[in-house]
């Protein structure tokens, strides 16, 4: 049906983007998955949660869901999620919520945590952290041990911040209230850092319809001022062989690629390659040439993923 | 930017918090402390932090912009320990003093009436610290008692036993109600 409209500006249109963004869509990805992307964007995302295994079994909790009627689905290579099928209870506002059983997080928003899967005992700083749903994941993962340096620009996201962090029972954990572009101040140096950059938001229209016209082409060239700088100086406080995951919910390649590529330049990483499924990382868009180990990152569409979109690269550093 | 002090606690502010948990809750709640730092985060409200030794040889390098470290489990005010819902949760295997409801308005905090209480299986007075848990033992939050165990069985059953305070960390509804 929608196929039948035929101009995929008029849709985009009709749906409220901007047209620089459908111009670059259609780039990307060609017409039908463009087509298929923007149909996406108007679907609703089902509910998805993380079962918290710091306050209390995931077995049990999803035992205490049951009783209370919710209906949950497996989720593939994440063990510790759900897909909410049908809740009689708001399930943002439980009991077992409110006590951090479990949280509610979009399910290709978990990986950026795993891809850096941090171990217990080590020093991981997350750049950029509020309102914490990767911070808390990653202080699962490493079962409150080790040390995590939650980095946070705005005082009042601080606060959601550390209301997330309280509530889902991490003990490892030091929110600094401070620009992650300051880093280096800190006189640390990291095991593994986690940087989900600010940005455009354009992976998450289906969540946020807003997004469709509220950022124009040179927002995109702020956030990538902004992205390699915090990148640049997030690799300068990662101890030699320390790894960095760089991901975004932005599917603009100047947000991803490209900042990667610039930074690749001056700093001494090398990219790794990820077990997780998406599309690799584009070699070009249209007058860029990337660096060719950015096959390696993955690009997850939202329709094709049915989630959010990210964008995912994995360093190591090598002095 | 705004700058916030975070620093040890004193010798005098240690004591004021351990001796408000050994007196309402007992030695045993003093485990709570063990591998511990208290640190506290000075302000218009005086924020009391529980940080595991690990995480406060860190604290100790970072000198600037500490927001938050390891377990908030209170506040101070005016020389008095405010002991506040994950606080609570610590101490909550450690101590009899549970007191649990079989409604939830104390999430949205509202007053827990006598009605709305389970039997009970300790003594308590008027004052004391009570924690308070619901149906599968979930933890709900912290509040003081208006009256004595013995006056539960001679006063009406709409009678106030914990005052709800919507502004206070005190129900874990705070999280929905301020968190964000």
């Amino acid at each position: 049906m929608v196929e039948d409209l035929g101009d995929v500006h008029k849709l985009g249109k009709e749906l409220g983007y901007l047209p620089y963004m459908i111009d670059r869509y259609l780039s990307l990805l060609g017409e039908e998955e463009t087509i298929n992307l923007l149909s996406f964007n108007e679907t609703t995302l089902a509910q998805s949660i993380r079962l918290n295994s710091l306050r209390n079994p995931i077995e049990k909790t999803e035992e205490l869901l049951k009783q209370k009627q919710v209906i949950m689905e497996h989720v593939k290579n994440l063990p510790e999620a759900r897909k909410i099928i049908e809740s009689p209870i708001p399930i943002g506002a439980s009991e077992e919520y409110l006590n951090g059983y479990y949280t509610l997080q979009g399910l290709n928003s978990l990986f950026p945590s795993k891809i850096l899967n941090p171990k217990e005992g080590e020093l991981i700083a997350d750049l950029a952290a509020a309102p914490g749903g990767k911070t808390t994941h990653l202080a699962q993962i490493m079962k409150n041990k080790g040390t995590i340096i939650a980095l946070e620009i705005s005082a009042n996201r601080c606060r959601s911040l550390k209301s997330n962090l309280a509530r889902m029972g991490v003990k490892n954990t030091i929110i600094v209230n401070m620009d992650a572009q300051n880093i280096v101040t800190l006189g640390l140096k990291f095991d593994k850092i986690l940087l989900d950059a600010p940005c455009s938001g354009s992976g998450i229209i289906v969540t946020d319809s807003s997004r469709k016209s509220s950022k124009t082409i040179y927002d995109l060239f702020n956030y990538h001022k902004l992205q390699v700088s915090l990148l640049t100086n997030a690799i300068k406080v990662l101890k030699n062989q320390g790894e960095i995951v760089y991901s975004t919910c932005s599917l603009e390649p100047e947000e991803n690629e490209l900042v990667l590529t610039e930074v690749l330049k001056s700093t001494s990483v090398r990219i790794e390659e990820m077990e997780m499924v998406g599309d690799n990382g584009l070699e070009r868009f249209q007058t860029n040439e990337f660096h060719p180990d950015l096959i390696k990152a993955k690009r997850l569409y939202p329709h094709k993923s049915c989630g959010e979109g990210f964008f995912i690269v994995k360093m190591v550093k090598q002095e | 930017m705004i700058k916030f002090t975070f620093r040890r606690a004193t010798n005098i502010e240690e004591s004021l918090v351990k001796n408000h948990i050994r007196v309402e809750f007992g030695n045993k709640a003093t485990q709570i402390f063990f591998q511990k730092k208290l640190w506290i985060k000075d302000g218009k409200i005086i924020e009391v932090f529980l940080v595991h030794e690990r995480l406060n040889d860190v604290m100790e390098e970072i000198n600037e912009n500490i927001y938050f470290a390891g377990i908030p489990i209170g506040s101070l005010w005016k020389n008095e320990f405010q002991l506040e819902i994950e606080g609570s949760l610590l101490i909550l295997p450690y101590t009899e003093k549970i007191i649990k409801v079989k409604t939830n308005q104390f999430l949205y905090g509202k007053n827990i009436f006598v009605e709305n209480i389970e039997p009970i299986k300790f003594n308590f007075n008027k004052g004391d610290c009570l924690i308070i848990t619901g149906k599968n033992s979930l933890h709900f939050g912290i509040g003081k008692a208006e009256i004595g165990s013995e006056e539960i069985g001679n006063v009406p059953s709409n009678t106030i036993l914990i005052k709800g305070l919507k502004n206070k960390p005190l129900d874990r509804g705070w999280y929905l109600r301020k968190g964000n």
